[in-house]
């Protein structure tokens, strides 16, 4: 397994505006995370775990500090480039999987390489792929209201591998979901990063969840309990 | 990078796809946008109609002869010894071996409007032999021309289809006397249709207007001769006449009429366009707010904002332009060649057809698809400017 850091965060500081109150969430944070791995991040509601998550995947931009992605600064880069860096490298996984609930199942994981110059055949190909990671291949033409929650998660899971990002953020994937349920989500989540090498952080507030992950922190404060990730 | 037009397309489908789910804001947007279409058309196709007859009235070589400042034949006044004058001048044609020249009465009188079941003013035109020569395209497709010295009338063929009473061989009470309906003329096309004629000398004895005529008509060798004996008339004192080609002069009380239905046209269907304009934004920032999860959701998947603001303004466009269609059927299919009569700037009844063309089409899908834009502008740019961090809100 490589060791190379897949992300690098220097000095990062954050604060959200909420009317006229400043909210200090993270005051000088420091800290790396390498390729291939999995991270579960736990923590005390508003800790700011969402937060975090939307910075790493270039929705929201730090205060101060700065966020590398590779070799690649990306706390600086304009809205243009984020939409850019967010479709090449980025796979994102949302406690209600946020489906099209008009496009099928098929049409939802085709969506991310509406963005990418690939040839027909290819989109073909790697929506196929997708859908058979997830073990889902039966299902590519239903619409999302003729799913379960567990199936819908899982085309949501397709989407984001479709186009084969370096990283996937997954906030609270099985938060809206039963035991058993989540179990197979997190199955797929531990297969993908073992099996595919995918680097995956996953946000959660489920101790069982977490013990899928390779490394689980705990944000408290605006700090982790552990500064430097192996 | 994804072509542009590829994400947009993607957007566009799914905006389309859930059209069902605010189906009756679509609908009355579509409506409301059919309704102006069609009324804009209505007018337009009137104002259109209108010209077309008036403008194919006149001929360029014959000129016709008013008191000089009457805007229309009913208030013109010109002597015997006027028109004796006139008969002098130069470049007029001859015909057996005498000037070209109609001295014609111009009256109005009352009749009742089919349509409506209301009174309005028709004109009766006396005119002798030369009248009818003078005046090409015209021909009697019924009985026969009025005998001079009679009470006998023709009626022309759109008056005969829009006024009650003037049948073929009916008698009708115009002013005191009775006269006999003895043909139905044709002159498609031209307000000639609009009005009744009889006998110059039986009109001027009826109507106790002897010696006197509203107007003349001069057939010309050329054109261009109708501009010398207008400047023949001007240079003598006594003839105080403006002459012009009757091509002009019908061209003249077609621009103040259809100028008034134009006026009234526009402001009307501007007005109804902001009405329909609010309908359409409305309809879009519903369209927009219901698929914030869906919009903001594709953005953070890496759909560029320019695309999320086309595909909402391609949207409002795809509602107005079905809103342009069906006004343009309708218009078309309910408007085109409806005939109907209208003031004249002679004050009398004038028949004329609502003419449809392909350019007034255009303008109103102009108008449709400006509707479309601006009432999409304002959700387009809220679509493309949502903040993405509300991702994890829904
Ligand atoms: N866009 C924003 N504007 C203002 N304040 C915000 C914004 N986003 C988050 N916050 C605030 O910042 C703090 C951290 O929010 P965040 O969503 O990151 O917490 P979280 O750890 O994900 O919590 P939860 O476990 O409840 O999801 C909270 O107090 C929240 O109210
Ligand atoms: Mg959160």
């Amino acid at each position: 397994m490589t060791t190379e850091n897949l992300i690098t965060i220097k000095n990062l500081k954050k604060t959200h505006i909420k009317g006229k109150q400043a909210l200090n969430i993270f005051h000088d944070l420091n800290m790396h995370i390498q390729t291939g791995n999995f991270i579960a991040i736990m923590g005390p509601s508003g800790s700011g775990k969402t937060t975090m998550l939307n910075m790493l995947g270039g929705i929201d931009k730090p205060t101060s500090g700065e966020i590398y992605f590779k070799e690649d600064r990306i706390d600086n880069l304009s809205e243009n480039e984020l939409t850019q860096f967010r479709a090449m490298h980025v796979g994102f996984i949302f406690q209600f999987y946020n489906l099209m609930p008009m496009l099928t199942a098929y049409n939802n994981v085709e969506l991310p390489l509406l963005l990418t110059d690939l040839s027909k055949e290819d989109k073909i190909k790697k929506i196929k792929t997708a859908l058979e990671i997830v073990n889902l291949s039966d299902r590519e033409s239903h619409y999302p209201r003729e799913l379960s929650g567990g199936q819908m998660q899982r085309v949501a899971i397709a989407r984001a591998i479709v186009s084969n990002p370096d990283i996937l953020l997954c906030d609270e994937p099985t938060g809206d979901l039963d035991r058993e349920t989540a179990n197979e989500i997190l199955g797929v989540l531990k297969l993908l990063n073992e099996e595919l090498n995918k680097t995956i952080i996953m946000v959660t507030h489920d101790p069982e969840a977490a013990r899928y992950s390779k490394l689980t922190l705990h944000l408290d404060k605006g700090e982790f309990n552990q500064k430097e990730l192996s | 990078m994804g072509h542009l037009s590829q994400q947009t397309l993607a957007i566009i489908n799914i905006n389309i796809r859930s059209i069902k789910n605010r189906l009756g804001l679509s609908i009355s947007t579509i409506f409301s946008v059919a309704l102006v279409v069609g009324v804009l058309l209505c007018f337009l196709a009137m104002s259109k109609g209108f010209e077309k007859t008036l403008e194919g009235s006149g001929s360029e070589d014959v000129a016709v002869i008013l008191r000089s400042g009457s805007m229309s034949e009913l208030n013109s006044v010109i002597t015997l010894e006027q028109a004796r004058i006139i008969e002098s001048g130069p470049g007029i044609r001859q015909w057996q071996g005498k000037p070209m020249i109609s001295k014609e009465s111009y009256i109005v009188v009352d009749a009742i409007k089919k349509s409506s079941n209301t009174p309005a003013n028709i004109p009766l035109r006396g005119i002798d032999k030369m009248g009818e020569i003078i005046r090409e395209n015209i021909s009697i497709v019924k009985g026969k021309m009025f005998t001079p010295g009679t009470n006998e009338i023709v009626v022309g063929q759109a008056l005969l289809n829009n006024f009650k009473g003037f049948g073929l061989n009916s008698q009708v009470k115009l002013g005191n006397a009775t006269w006999e309906v003895v043909g139905i003329f044709s002159s498609p096309g031209t307000v000639f249709e609009s009005e009744l004629w009889a006998d110059i000398n039986v009109v001027q004895s009826f109507f106790k207007r002897s010696g006197i005529f509203q107007t003349i008509r001069v057939k010309m060798k050329k054109p261009a001769d109708v501009k010398k004996l207008d400047e023949y008339s001007k240079n003598d004192p006594r003839l105080k006449l403006d002459t012009k080609s009757e091509k002009d002069f019908y061209l003249e009380q077609a621009n103040a009429s259809s100028d008034l239905i134009f006026y009234l046209g526009w402001p009307l269907s501007i007005l109804m366009s902001i009405g329909s304009l609010a309908g359409a934004i409305n309809t879009m920032y519903n369209s927009v707010v219901s698929r914030t999860r869906e919009i903001i959701t594709l953005r953070v998947i890496g759909f560029n904002a320019t695309a999320t603001f086309f595909g909402t303004i391609i949207e409002s466009l795809f509602l107005t332009s079905i809103g342009a269609t069906i006004g343009v059927s309708c218009a078309y299919l309910l408007f085109d060649g409806l005939t109907t009569s209208t003031l004249s700037g002679n004050f009398t009844q004038v028949v004329f057809s609502f003419k449809m063309t392909f350019k007034l089409f255009i303008k109103a899908i102009y108008l449709s698809l400006g509707i479309g834009i601006v009432g999409g502008l304002m959700p387009a740019l809220r679509a493309a400017r949502m903040p993405l961090v509300k991702i994890n809100s829904f």
